[in-house]
């Protein structure tokens, strides 16, 4: 007789399994099962990779969930094999977690008793949709495990009473020393509490290892879950949890009968165990509606006549005139045809839909993804980029030969994301959406952080470690430990440790290989919507997410296309919100109104700003590298700039296509094409592939395969077990329709080298519209541009590298002022002087927040700026009433001088905050006399201030600077390096505005603050660090290769504050980086 | 019997498996590693009636892989009663050096409680039995000072 697990957790119980769903499938096959279930905790989270895994191994799949009943403790529930039972699933989770919290640590995820038994239980005389199984951890088990047999049986016949037939009792033996929780005896209680009830009992061995050498991982896994060490956690007797096989379950069915007082057959245990394992096997298609697309339904839509009609109509609309073109209206028949096909005409309706509620609401958005390769998604009004003058692909985006769903992203204002996910909930009902979820793997730090917490480490340490781990994986702790520089000291310390006889360290390395990618938390995914009919949350389970009131599913995107889900990604762009504001901002003050659709793609002062390569701040091209890149390439057209961006990619970098490029673009190398065929392909970019769209236009001009067949073939390249099947299509083809060898050998190996690695032009094209639109801004309107990065920080850098930024483009920066500032950054009319004559420009200023301020309430703030202005300390208190603290950092940081006679200012601050902390905090509690009834509050000047005694001198600019750091993390008055500038000065440093102007080869030395840090992938496959230091002149980006990585150890990642040695490199004509040799920490260097 | 148990290279053998000093680095304050030595050494004493030891010896299976006779120091006994086995908890952070992935046995032990009878003196005695499965090595683990008996499940 076969054996089937029904009660088996993997990694997606939450700290708790150790195995993915599909080790666990495999492992069964192996050991000759015919079915398996997964029943995780608490969700469904593993569900679609379960069933991908039991088809891929010839499995018949079982799904459950193990979930606590309220006061009943923890049940595994398994749905019957049938739709109903597979929705009565879904409910039953969802219903467990109601009411919960994602955030805070609300009630427990559980569900009632009677909750279960109402969906479990048929209406009729059918089998129960859900089988409840009483393990060790249900109030059964916790009976028997203490031995109260009476009470047992009592508990037992309640839960027959509520759930009739759909009871069973789960025998488990994890073979526990005698007498304890999960021991042979344990079972046997069970066992008989069963036979005295007369409930079915089923064997399970209540599995979470694959295999009983994973027990050390569920253990660290049992420490963390109650975030405390091995040695006070509590812990799985042993290692037994594991996926044994037929035999070994036999076995441990004969030793529950042998052990047990009644008369028991281990031969009818295992049967029933059979039986029900056959009346819970689950079909995917039949009972999950498994890889069938779920759609809103028309009339949901709005729509009258078939989505087909409908999709045409709207289209021609779109494209009104230009489909006198015929390559237009050839195009547009083409695609409908294939949308017509695949039966996704009223997906793009919903999209067009949920766009349409976008720009209702007003909200910035941008189409993103191979979706922008569509004339349909064009002429919906969902995308602006045209795909016939990009000359994009539609096959690349859909076709009847892709085998997954269509996928269009739109980008939006991240500040209003959440507002637009109400908004399509409210749109299509909540029956018909649901938010996507994502899980959190276990990386570096945090499975460093969590093995050392299991092993007792106190955590400075582990702080200390976890900052100079980076980016590699957990997996290879102890191969990295051998080669990187940074771990040298570590390594190291471990051998001298390991000498003396400690190895917890060992351990720790050990422990953090084990946790390398465990799933550690869920989250809301930071765009995936999931759009659906009405049965949606039948067929998936849903929790709360992040953002409020609004459910997630418990899948995955990777889940999306197996399980017949349609997600659109709704995904908010802090650019979007950062641009948002520029535009508000310009209209406030100046009445203009900007519609960045008609700004022109060729105004040459925004490409000179691009190629000045000062685009900090600028969506996609601000990062040291893409300076650097830009700096060679030098983009003078949008399609440069989807060129460049193109280029920036790990695949093109990796495949080091970019060099080659380079050479040609400049002329230091002549373009060549391999067949006069593929000129009109490749001349767009001097005969290099770049793009995935020349890679089909290569396989179908030389194949004649078509582009859907070209797209399977561009990505059947890419998978090393199928590029040889391409190989020998493309040159039997090739050969056939009467290439030259000479040539074949030549494009091939342009295909394999490059042909995997490049980057869909739409996406580019994509991309490059906003990258544009931010370069323009900032070429034209520096101040509001400014302004919107401040209020957004959309970028990699922290906010005090975006002030430095506008401290070099010479932009007033106007202090926090508690009359003047805002809760959002704004921009500020400067009084001119003057003589100066009227025609002159107004020069505009950035007003800092009141949001920058640490520790400063939105309550505050919405009365502060209710309240404004105040004529006087007394006025301000009154009115706004901040808190003690907030009034002490106002004043600290200086927002409170304008109460202080004109001309003082920041010479009376000290003596000001010192007032305020003597008398704030009574003062802040006396109540003024209300005003009489028509009486006004006069402005009377401010006695307090004027009578201020005087004791202490003004901050000195070094103090005002550390006071904005640590009251606002930004250093506004003066950059954090100019206290500095002197000694680093004398110790010869060369600083960032001067490095230009050196040769290249020359030694220098350069020191400043680091801002980025990146390890972009290689050609030469070794790893380069570039950190960038901002030194207030400006950024000084460096690169360290072998010899600057092993003379920098431990600093290379961990240091703030860092000087270098190095030789200059020139990277183009208006780029270099310092080639660095070595770095210190500059704070350690110096004190 | 429990007198002559010990075999000379016990002391050095109990040393290896238990007396290593605990394996705490300087990463823990002195207070706190003295705290966890204390736990440490007073877990040991389990069972006050036992005696705890481990020595090698070698054990005849049945065909369904359950002990019948006992090798102990030159001298069989037949194992009279059904064997209780079950696996026992090792707390391998402070007794291993390393917990790389694949490691076996790091976990737990297996261990056999058999009775076991002198054909000669017909004398009878509880025992455990420690197993490790990859070698199929047996240690003897505890003797018992009185028969134990399996728990009656009401």
């Amino acid at each position: 007789m076969t054996f089937t697990h029904l009660h088996v957790a993997s990694c997606f119980s939450s700290h708790y399994g150790t195995a993915t769903p599909g080790e666990l499938a495999a492992a069964a096959a192996a050991g000759g099962a015919e079915a398996l279930a997964l029943t995780d905790r608490d969700g469904l989270y593993g569900a679609v990779q379960h069933i991908d895994a039991c088809t891929e191994h010839g499995l018949k799949p079982l799904l459950g969930a193990d979930l606590a009943v309220k006061d009943h403790g923890r049940v595994t529930v398994l749905a019957h094999g049938s739709k109903a039972g597979y929705t009565a699933l879904c409910q039953a989770v969802s219903a467990a977690h109601e009411g919960t919290s994602a955030v805070t640590s609300g009630p427990e995820v559980a569900l009632s008793r009677a909750r279960l038994a109402q969906l479990s239980l048929p209406a009729s005389s059918e089998s129960p949709r859900l089988f409840i199984l009483l393990g060790v951890e249900s109030d059964i088990g916790r009976l028997a495990a203490a031995r109260d047999y009476r009470g047992a049986r009592t508990a037992l016949r309640q839960w027959r009473q509520a759930l009739g037939a759909a009871v069973y009792v789960e025998l488990v033996s994890h073979l526990a020393p005698p007498g304890e929780e999960l021991s042979t005896a344990h079972a046997a209680r069970m066992l008989s509490a069963a036979a005295a009830c007369r409930v079915p009992t089923v064997l399970t061995n209540a599995v979470r290892l694959r295999r009983a050498d994973e027990a050390a991982t569920a253990d660290v896994l049992d420490a963390v879950r109650v975030l405390s060490s091995l040695d006070s956690a509590p812990l799985q007797p042993n290692d037994q949890g594991w996926l044994k096989p037929e035999a070994e379950m036999h076995r441990l069915a004969a030793e529950i009968c042998d052990a047990s007082t009644v008369a028991a057959d281990p031969e009818d245990i295992l049967s029933v165990t059979e039986e029900l394992a056959r009346s819970c096997q689950l079909d995917p298609t039949e009972h999950m509606t498994y890889g069938v697309p779920k759609i809103p339904e028309a009339h949901v839509i709005g729509i009258a006549r078939p989505a087909d009609e409908e999709l045409r109509f709207r289209c021609e609309q779109g494209l009104g005139q230009r489909l006198a073109e015929p390559q237009v209206r050839q195009r547009l028949e083409h695609e409908l045809a294939i949308i017509e096909e695949l039966g996704f005409s009223s997906y793009f309706l919903t999209v067009a839909e949920v766009v349409r509620l976008i720009h209702e609401l007003g909200v910035r958005c941008a189409a993103r993804g191979s979706g922008v390769s569509s004339l349909v998604v064009h002429a919906l009004g969902i995308s602006p980029i045209d795909p016939l003058s990009h000359g994009l692909i539609f096959e690349r985006f859909l076709s009847q030969r892709r085998a997954t769903l269509p996928d269009i992203d739109i980008d939006v204002e991240s500040a209003r994301r959440h507002e637009i996910y109400q908004r399509v909930f409210d749109r299509f009902g909540r029956e018909r959406v649901t938010l996507m979820s994502m899980q959190n793997a276990y990386r570096i730090r945090g499975a460093v952080r969590d093995a050392g917490m299991a092993l007792g480490l106190p955590d400075e340490e582990l702080d200390q470690l976890a900052e100079i781990m980076w980016r590699f994986p957990a997996r290879e702790f102890r191969q990295a430990l051998e080669e990187k520089p940074e771990l040298k000291q570590l390594a190291q310390r471990i051998e001298t440790e390991r000498v003396s006889g400690r190895t917890q360290l060992d351990l720790l390395v050990d422990l953090t290989e084990r946790l390398d990618r465990l799933p550690r938390h869920i989250s809301t995914h930071p765009c995936g919507v999931i759009l659906g009919d009405k049965d949606l949350l039948r067929l998936t389970p849903v929790q709360p997410s992040g953002v409020t009131g609004l459910p997630m599913s418990q899948f995955g995107k990777d889940d999306m296309d197996s399980a017949g889900f349609i997600k659109l990604d709704i995904l908010g762009v802090r650019m979007q919100s950062a641009i948002a504001h520029c535009l508000s901002e310009i209209e406030r003050t100046s009445g203009e109104h900007i519609d960045l659709n008609t700004i022109s793609f060729q105004d040459q002062r925004t490409f000179d700003l691009i190629q000045s390569t000062h685009t900090l701040g600028c969506f996609q091209i601000e990062s040291p590298g893409q300076r650097e890149l830009i700096g060679k390439l030098i983009p003078a057209s949008l399609e440069d700039l989807i060129l460049d961006i193109s280029l920036f990619r790990p695949g093109p970098m990796g495949a080091g296509m970019v060099r080659p490029f380079l050479e040609r673009r400049h002329g230091f190398e002549s373009i060549r094409y391999p067949h006069p065929d593929l000129i009109h392909i490749l001349e767009e970019t001097c005969g290099v592939i770049v793009y995935h769209e020349q890679v089909l236009r290569i396989f179908d001009t030389m194949t004649d395969c078509g582009l859907a067949t070209a797209d399977v073939l561009r990505r059947a390249l890419s998978q090393e077990h199928t590029s040889a099947e391409v190989e020998s299509y493309f040159r039997t083809r090739t050969a056939a329709r009467g290439y030259g060898q000479e040539v074949i050998d030549q494009v091939w190996r342009q295909l394999a080298s490059f042909g995997s690695f490049g980057f869909c032009k739409a996406h580019a094209a994509a991309f490059a519209v906003p990258t544009y639109q931010s370069a323009w801004l900032k070429t034209h309107y520096p101040a509001a541009f400014m302004t919107g990065l401040f209020e957004h920080d959309p970028g990699m850098y922290p906010l005090r590298l975006l002030v430095a930024e506008a401290r070099r483009l010479q932009i007033p920066l106007l202090p926090m002022d508690v009359n003047r500032s805002k809760g959002h950054y704004r921009l500020e009319k400067l009084p001119t002087t003057p003589p100066l004559e009227p025609p002159a420009d107004p020069t505009w200023g950035i007003r800092m927040a009141l949001t920058t301020l640490k520790g400063i309430s939105a309550a505050e703030i919405r009365r502060l700026e209710k309240e404004q202005p105040f004529h006087s300390l007394a006025d301000l208190r009154d009115r706004a009433k901040p808190r003690f603290n907030t009034m002490k950092s106002l004043a600290k940081v200086g927002a409170l001088d304008s109460f202080l006679s004109a001309g003082t200012a920041r010479n009376r601050r000290n003596d000001l905050f010192a007032w305020i902390e003597r008398t704030g905090q009574r003062k802040a509690q006396q109540r003024r006399p209300p005003l009489a009834a028509g009486q006004l509050a006069l402005p009377l000047t401010d006695t307090e201030t004027s009578n201020l005694p005087a004791s202490r001198p003004g901050p000195t600019d070094t103090e005002v600077l550390a006071t904005e750091l640590d009251l606002t993390s930004v250093d506004l008055t003066d950059h954090v390096m100019s206290v500095h500038w002197e000694q680093l000065t004398r110790a010869g440093v060369t600083f960032a505005k001067d490095l230009l102007h050196q040769r290249s080869g020359a030694t220098v030395c350069v020191a400043g603050i680091r801002v980025a840090t990146q390890t972009p992938p290689m050609a030469s496959g070794k790893r380069v660090v570039f950190i960038s230091l901002d030194d207030g002149t400006g950024v000084v980006d460096l690169s360290f290769f072998e010899e600057g990585q092993a003379h920098t150890g431990e600093a290379l990642f961990a240091a703030r504050m860092l000087m270098a040695e190095g030789t200059i490199r020139r990277t183009g004509p208006r780029a270099v980086t310092v080639q660095a040799t070595r770095a210190w920490d500059l704070q350690e260097s110096s004190s | 019997m429990t007198a002559h148990l010990h075999s000379p290279s016990a002391p050095l053998e109990l040393r290896q498996r238990f007396g290593s000093p605990p394996t705490v680095t300087r990463l823990v304050s002195a207070e706190t590693a003295a705290a966890y030595a204390q736990r440490r050494s007073s877990e040991e004493v389990t069972e006050p009636s036992a005696e705890r030891i481990t020595e090698h010896v070698d054990v005849v299976l049945s065909e369904r892989g359950l002990p019948v006779h006992l090798w102990w120091r030159e001298r069989g006994y037949d194992v009279i009663a059904e064997p209780l086995r079950w696996f026992a908890r090792r707390r391998w952070w402070a007794e291993d050096a390393r917990a790389e992935r694949g490691r076996a046995g790091l976990v737990s032990q297996e261990v056999w409680r058999i009775q076991i009878q002198d054909p000669c003196t017909a004398e009878r005695s509880t025992v455990d039995l420690g197993r490790s499965v990859p070698a199929e090595r047996w240690r003897l683990l505890r003797i018992h000072a009185s028969p134990q008996e399996t728990e009656a499940v009401e």
